[in-house]
């Protein structure tokens, strides 16, 4: 018997770690900053058929922020500066080859950075269209 | 070879062994039985511990409110829906 509840109880614990797996390195490598709000939306909706992940800093103070800037490299200091990202380390910028990337936009008003999650060239083109169709939209 | 008669005696020890052997054939037919029932319930209950687990990752991804499936975030400072906000309000800043 004790051996049946072992089999029930690794099967759980096998599982369990699928709840928390959508979490991310990225949110757990900037999560435990003192300095930043650190949020992760997953599934952030982008068409009926496309969803991204989005890692979203937001820094607390001027301090925090320049902070922040020094690490990704943003050399500007008002505006919003935007760029292709690698991956894993978003700060390094790269061009666009069909392998998972991140679109990297930063606001200096909001003291914002947020990193949309590209895996394929349809989250891509989603992206864009997103932004296409909202700017036609407002205009 | 003439057949001797088996004395009351003798008689009566074989019936009690048979009598034995039949019970004896009988509980090892329903342990086994006991054993394979306890086997499939146990297994069924793994089988309805992963399926329910299932459901319990899977769930939240269908009940959330359009636009984004779920959030972290490591202050509780803010709504849910306001980190979806800013993420669109970025992109379309950009």
């Amino acid at each position: 018997m004790k051996i049946e509840m072992k089999k029930i109880l690794l099967i759980m614990l096998m599982l369990m770690p699928l709840a928390v797996a959508g979490q991310g390195s990225l949110y757990g490598r900037y999560a435990p900053r003192e300095d930043l709000t650190v949020a992760q939306v997953e599934g952030f909706r982008l068409n009926d058929t496309v969803k991204v992940d989005v890692l979203i800093l937001v820094a607390d103070d001027a301090a925090a922020w320049d902070r922040l800037r020094e690490e990704f490299g943003i050399r500007t200091t008002e505006g919003v500066t935007s760029w292709l990202g690698e991956a894993d380390t978003p700060s390094h910028r790269t061009r666009w080859t069909g392998r998972p990337c991140c679109k990297v936009i930063a606001s200096h008003a909001r003291r914002t950075l947020c990193i949309y999650r590209l895996r394929n060239h349809t989250e891509y083109d989603a992206l864009l269209d997103y932004q296409l169709e909202k700017l036609r939209i407002d205009n | 070879m003439e057949q001797r008669l088996l004395k009351e005696e003798e008689f009566e020890e074989l019936w009690q062994r048979a009598e034995a052997a039949r019970y004896g054939e009988r509980l090892q037919r329903d342990y086994t039985a006991w054993l394979h029932r306890r086997r499939r319930l146990q297994w069924s209950a793994v089988a309805m511990a992963a399926c329910v687990a299932a459901v319990v990752v899977a769930w939240p991804a269908q009940s959330q409110p359009k636009g984004y499936d779920r959030v972290y975030c490591n202050r509780n400072v803010q709504p849910d829906s306001h980190w979806a906000d800013v993420a669109a309000e970025m992109l379309l800043e950009n």
